[in-house]
């Protein structure tokens, strides 16, 4: 699953939300192997009425757009609470939405790790139950750590660039250098801009907005 | 053919010698790095990872904008237009992405940012990132 700004634009206006679609939807079948990628919009409610006046606007414009370039599928408004469930591959939305978001899921998940861990020896039994999930565990702290993703891409640039979190050990730079590499070989600045082309997404001879976005762990 | 990663060592929180370990780290996997930073913190180049000495730092800044205007040496700049320049195939920033954004619209898309204000009020946007 991709997310959609996470972070380059704080305010934005719907036309710019469509992009942020095309783009993630072409990174998605580019990076994550999706074949016909669902695209949702972060609302409050599935509802195409709910939602600020800004993504009333963007769920039209994002249903309209996609219809009519008929490749990938939008599937109106996502709640907050479905975006860990997979409803749909890109959830679009505004840079600082986004990154709330993001660092929401990275501090439930760092948080539920945590109370596990406490459970786990909370008593003789449990103990013993946490010894025989020990593997298992780790094996899932390897996958939420935001290291392992290396970074949000920066998208809508005539070259790709990759943002990692400040916070990175050399472990998430090299991941984060790695993924640009990767990007490179499979052309995502082509495919996502081929994709705004093809979604007629934008004025003709403009550029898009650039946009950051990741793929969370998760 | 290899690809060269433009990375810019400044803005991480451990600092341009934790960034210069994670692009030996990457190099050692066979991509190129041209890294950008404080040549004198970073200690000397790991195989495959060519330092070039850019000290100015403006990961912090409060206006990216400004700051990338004003600071055509800074090291993202300079990783920016290296790729901009066709010398680096992508860049990395150290942390900021600010910083980031602006350097990468000016410089790789110098074209739309000179042709009018929309391009420009957009990347006026401040990240936390």
């Amino acid at each position: 699953m991709i997310i959609v700004d996470v972070g380059a634009n704080v305010e934005v206006r719907a036309e710019h939300l469509v992009q942020f679609g095309f783009m993630g939807a072409a990174l998605a079948e580019t990076i994550l192997g999706v074949e016909r990628a669902r695209v949702g919009l972060l609302s409050i409610g599935e509802e195409e009425a709910k939602g600020t006046p800004l993504v009333v606007e963007a769920h039209a414009a994002l249903r309209d757009r996609m219809a009519e370039g008929g490749t990938y599928d939008f599937v109106g408004n996502v709640e907050g609470n479905e975006i860990p469930m997979g409803r749909a591959d890109v959830i679009v939305t505004d840079g600082f939405t986004g990154n709330v978001v993001l660092k929401l899921m990275e501090g439930v998940s760092e948080a539920m790790l945590r109370n596990i861990r406490r459970v786990a020896e909370s008593s003789p039994r449990a103990k013993a139950g946490g010894m025989l999930l020990r593997p298992a565990l780790l094996e899932f702290r390897d996958v939420i750590d935001p290291e392992s993703a290396g970074g949000a891409y920066l998208l809508g640039l005539r070259r790709l660039g990759v943002v990692p979190h400040g916070r990175f050990s050399r472990r998430g730079i090299a991941q984060a250098i790695l993924l640009a590499a990767r990007a490179t070989e499979d052309d995502v600045v082509g495919r996502t801009h081929a994709a705004l082309l093809a979604g007629h997404a934008l004025r003709r001879g403009a550029e898009p907005s650039a946009a950051g976005s990741t793929v969370p762990a998760q | 053919m290899s690809i060269t990663v433009a990375v810019d060592a400044n803005g991480a929180d451990l600092g341009p010698s934790e960034v210069a370990l994670g692009a030996a780290e990457a190099a050692a996997q066979g991509v190129r790095v041209l890294l950008y930073g404080p040549a004198r913190e970073m200690g000397p180049a790991p195989q495959g990872v060519e330092v070039v000495d850019a000290p100015v730092s403006i990961a912090k800044a409060a206006d990216p904008v400004a700051a990338v205007r004003a600071a055509p040496d800074a090291s993202i700049v300079r990783a920016a237009r290296a790729v901009a320049e066709g010398e680096a195939d992508a860049f990395v920033s150290g942390g900021s992405t600010g910083p980031a954004l602006a350097a990468g619209l000016f410089n790789i898309r110098a074209r739309a940012a000179s042709t009018g204000p929309r391009s420009r009020s957009r990347c006026r946007s401040r990240t936390t990132r």
